[in-house]
């Protein structure tokens, strides 16, 4: 059964593929880029990779912001990145019921 | 035919190995041409490009490629032909196999190669003036079986996202190195530099990063085949004598730089032979000889390497630049003659006495010197009336590398690259009123350089207070930044930024640095053009200024 990392957007309930995701990073510590939109966080360092955050409820179009307790680091076509949240992050199987809209990487960040 | 999975494969592979040595045969053939009516045609240069067609056909036909192998086979021929000394490398049959070659790549995609086989064989029975005698011992040869010259010795092709990760790595691994070395220090109150082991680790690494930079470094040559292709086949056309000549083509560059200075290069050549250099009669009548020179030199100094493309043509004339830029409103009063001669960089302006297809319309001498600007290189020109041009592209040897100097602003380091910083400044007011800084004579706008990053919450272009004001020049302007505090100079390995983000028009990309930091690099040019858009500033900076004769 296809299993997915459920995590709180900004207070909203949102999950990932587990396939779509690399890795959770604890307290991520993003450098503030110049001149980037609301939805960059900046970058953080990923074992020498600088690696961008996203904060997710712009790109969402959800009120408030995200908490930056996790980076859930997930991978797409054009690299990787990481979407910030104030956890928990929990990993569910994919039931359909209560499981909440699963995001479109590709979609969400392309 | 049905087109396998497995076929496909082995067609892309062909179509890879196709390119090099279709590019190899494009300038054998060129070469061919050079030395005709010279000294006596490369015994070895001809037998290499046989071995080339020879291995296109044979491998067209395993992968069923019909129309290839019919061309490749055509091709074989002419050779054949120039081998055995029955054909001289006339211009008419070099242009038959440089158009074979060029049509080659559609062939595998199905084209039909019936016209170029047609073409080949017309050039071979096209009667010739003069018939150069091979050696003899090329006559009645089969394909030399012991190549006697490999182009390519000891090369192996690596896909380009490899090496980036090689570097990648190399680079995080001496990041690495060093934060062990810090935890060290902290945890285990241990000096890591008095253990012999870890400084002998540490040097490694450090040659690992180097080599893994090295590895993105190819010869200028390796670009260079459509330049030379260019000016032989533009000359031709406008009725020109023109030779090509390359200096110093071993000359190792990023291979990302030198990517981009490949259309910057073409565009440059294509002025010089269209409008630079002369008929061959007035050549004459100038007292010069009818071919005229179009010259690359390639050299490093220190860490850029300079690509100096010269012709021996009329030269540029300043007054009619001149005349040009004042037209066009641009401020020329007590220009210096090398900056009048780099208004030729200004957008719209041509010198050019007639709008050819090819060059004329003022559109790109400035793209050259925009693309010289996005590779944190400039661009410069030297003329002489009756004797020539010179342009010099002044590049960086690698991307990879920068030297930067490093500052504070709102609470934040940045680095901006050093070849743009003209001079700091001590942060006194302005005495005119106005928020600006005086340098070499000239008034130029100053604003706090948190401002037009968007770091400070209350932007203002106010650039009181303050540690220096760094005054930064995008080539064409000049611009003052206040920050809090400069942090001193030093190399910054430099990596663009990802592409899921937007483009940030005045970052450049960022550095991870060994703490774990994340340093930003930033771009001077995007960098000013914020600043200009500043509330307050706009107005100011609608004042003119004029053109350096360094257009970096």
């Amino acid at each position: 059964m296809p299993r997915a990392l459920v995590f709180p957007v900004a207070g909203t309930a949102a999950a990932v593929p587990l396939a779509a995701a690399r890795e959770v990073v604890v307290d991520p510590v993003a450098t503030p880029l110049p001149t980037a939109p609301p939805s960059v966080l900046g970058l953080f360092d990923l074992r020498g990779e600088s690696v961008p955050l996203f904060d997710g409820a712009p790109l969402l179009r959800l009120p408030g912001r995200s908490g930056r307790g996790y980076a859930v680091v997930v991978a797409c076509a054009a690299g990787i990145a990481g979407l910030a949240t104030e956890g928990p992050v929990d990993l569910v199987p994919l039931t359909g019921g209560d499981t909440p809209a699963v995001l479109e990487v590709e979609v969400l960040l392309g | 035919m049905t087109v396998t999975g497995r076929d496909e494969r082995f067609r892309r592979l062909y179509a890879e190995e196709a390119v090099h040595r279709l590019s190899r045969l494009s300038s054998g053939a060129l070469e061919l041409e050079s030395a005709r009516g010279g000294g006596p045609v490369d015994a070895e240069l001809v037998d290499a490009m046989f071995r080339d067609a020879h291995s296109l056909k044979g491998g067209a036909a395993v992968v069923g490629l019909d129309e290839a192998s019919r061309v490749a086979h055509a091709l074989e021929d002419v050779l054949e032909a120039l081998r055995s000394g029955i054909k001289a490398p006339t211009a008419g049959l070099v242009d038959a196999l440089l158009e074979a070659v060029d049509a080659f790549p559609a062939l595998l995609d199905g084209a039909d190669g019936a016209g170029i086989v047609a073409r080949l064989v017309a050039a071979l029975d096209e009667p010739q003036e003069r018939v150069v005698a091979l050696p003899e011992v090329w006559r009645g040869s089969a394909v030399p079986a012991v190549p006697r010259r490999d182009p390519e010795p000891d090369i192996v092709r690596v896909p380009r996202r490899r090496l980036d990760a090689l570097s990648r790595l190399a680079e995080a691994s001496a990041a690495a190195q060093q934060r062990l070395a810090r935890a060290l220090a902290d945890r285990a109150d241990v000096d890591a530099g008095q253990i012999g082991e870890f400084r002998q680790l540490a040097q490694l690494l450090g040659e690992l990063q180097e080599q893994a930079v090295r590895t993105r470094m190819v010869p200028v040559a390796s670009v260079l085949e459509p330049v030379r292709r260019t000016v032989r086949d533009l000359a031709r056309a406008v009725g020109k004598h023109a030779r090509w000549e390359l200096r110093g083509g071993e000359t190792e560059l990023d291979r990302g730089v030198l990517e981009q200075l490949a259309d910057p290069l073409l565009h440059l050549v294509r002025n010089a032979v269209d409008h630079g250099l002369e008929h061959p009669d007035e050549r004459r009548g100038a007292g010069k000889p009818p071919v005229g020179t179009v010259e690359l030199t390639a050299r490093q100094r220190g860490p850029e390497v300079v690509l100096a493309l010269r012709h021996d043509g009329r030269g540029i004339d300043i007054e009619r630049v001149l005349v040009e830029a004042g037209a066009r409103g641009l401020d020329t009063a007590g220009l210096s003659p090398a900056d009048a001669v780099s208004l030729v960089f200004t957008s719209g302006l041509s010198t050019a006495a007639a709008v050819t297809a090819l060059s004329g319309r003022g559109v790109g001498l400035d793209v050259v010197s925009a693309v010289l600007r996005r590779v944190r290189g400039r661009v410069e020109v030297r003329s002489r009336r009756g004797e020539g041009t010179e342009f010099r592209l002044v590049v960086p040897l690698t991307l990879a590398v920068l030297p930067c100097l490093l500052a504070e602003a709102a609470g934040q380091r940045v680095a901006v690259p050093l070849q743009a910083v003209v001079t700091a400044l001590p942060p006194a007011s302005s005495p005119y009123g106005w928020d600006t800084v005086r340098v070499d004579g000239r008034m130029l706008p100053r604003c706090a350089l948190a401002a037009a990053l968007g770091l400070d919450p209350a932007p203002t272009p106010a650039a009181g207070g303050g540690a220096a004001a760094l005054v930064l020049s995008d080539g064409a302007r000049r611009h003052a930044f206040t920050v809090d505090r400069l942090a001193g100079t030093r190399d910054v390995v430099v990596r663009g930024l990802s592409p899921l983000l937007p483009r940030l028009p005045a970052v450049a990309g960022a550095s991870v640095e060994p703490d774990g930091s994340i340093l930003v690099v930033l771009d001077p040019g995007g960098l000013v053009d914020r600043a200009e858009r500043l509330p307050g500033l706009a107005d100011h900076t609608q004042s003119r200024q004029r053109p350096s004769n360094r257009t970096s």
